[in-house]
């Protein structure tokens, strides 16, 4: 159940399921990302620099999963809820210029006492797996 | 184990969202003032891991885990320490290169930590005559 401000601690449950986001991969997304965040890595846009490293397309950087997987937690949890820890996130495989990808998450277990929530949480492209993650998150009674 | 660097960022005007905070330690490519900062596109100082002498000359991030204690707010300002405090060299299918973990540290004026980050990054060579792939 989710209020105004977002979900309760008290109806949560092992196994919820996180809304899934698809995003598609695109060369302006990746530009205009490197420059809000400020990455301005060539592998993360430009094809040729990106393949010289082993990847078949510019792929997205550290930061923009971390900040989707920020919109995962909150369009599920709301503004309320505190994150405490995100992480080990772990990259796989890259997630390159074409694809469309879906970041998902599920409920691992529910601490009552401590307010907390623990979150599994990945990335799957067309193909596979490619990046997971795990995170605390503080939610209100 | 070494400091590499620190850096200060400027006061904040609204609160961040959480994983940005990452970026808030970047020095900024336009000031009042001073001329746009115009140097090599991929020279931005996200991490201390390429201030490493290293004879690599391409790099992919593995992993990153951030844990945060504190919640910014106006007018907060934050200083960032990173710190080298890793290397394990490895031979991958793209190249023969180290594993690099940095830690960084992110505390606001109270002295209060805010946030404890560790990177991990891949810095290689490209085997000769090879693309990588």
């Amino acid at each position: 159940m989710k209020s105004m401000t977002g979900i309760k601690l008290s109806t949560i449950n092992t196994g919820d399921e996180l809304p899934t986001i698809s995003i598609p991969i695109t060369l302006q997304r990746l530009v205009m990302e490197a420059g809000a965040n400020r990455d301005m890595s060539l592998i993360h846009h430009d094809t040729q620099v990106a393949q010289a490293t082993g990847a078949p397309d510019a792929f997205v950087n550290t930061y923009f999963l971390l900040g989707m997987f920020e919109r995962l937690m909150r369009d599920w949890a709301g503004p309320r809820a505190r994150i405490r820890k995100i992480g080990p996130l772990r990259m796989m495989i890259f997630n390159v210029v074409g694809e469309t990808v879906y970041f998902k998450g599920l409920v691992e277990s529910v601490d009552l006492a401590a307010g907390t929530v623990d979150l599994d949480m990945w990335v799957e492209s067309e193909r596979v797996k490619t990046v997971t993650a795990k995170a605390l998150l503080e939610v209100e009674n | 184990m070494h400091m590499l660097s620190v850096w200060t960022c400027a006061r904040f005007t609204v609160l961040t969202p959480t994983p940005r905070l990452a970026h808030w330690k970047v020095t900024a490519y336009v000031r009042k003032g001073r001329e746009p900062n115009c140097g090599p596109p991929d020279a931005a100082a996200l991490v201390v891991i390429f201030d490493v002498p290293a004879p690599c000359d391409k790099s992919f991030a593995t992993s990153i885990e951030v844990e945060f204690f504190e919640p910014l707010y106006v007018g907060d300002v934050v200083t960032c320490t990173g710190k080298l405090v890793d290397i394990n060299h490895k031979e991958l299918k793209v190249g023969k290169g180290a594993f690099l973990r940095q830690e960084d540290i992110y505390t606001k004026q109270t002295g209060e930590v805010i946030a404890v980050s560790y990177l991990d990054i891949f810095r290689f060579v490209t085997p000769v005559g090879g693309s990588g792939s």
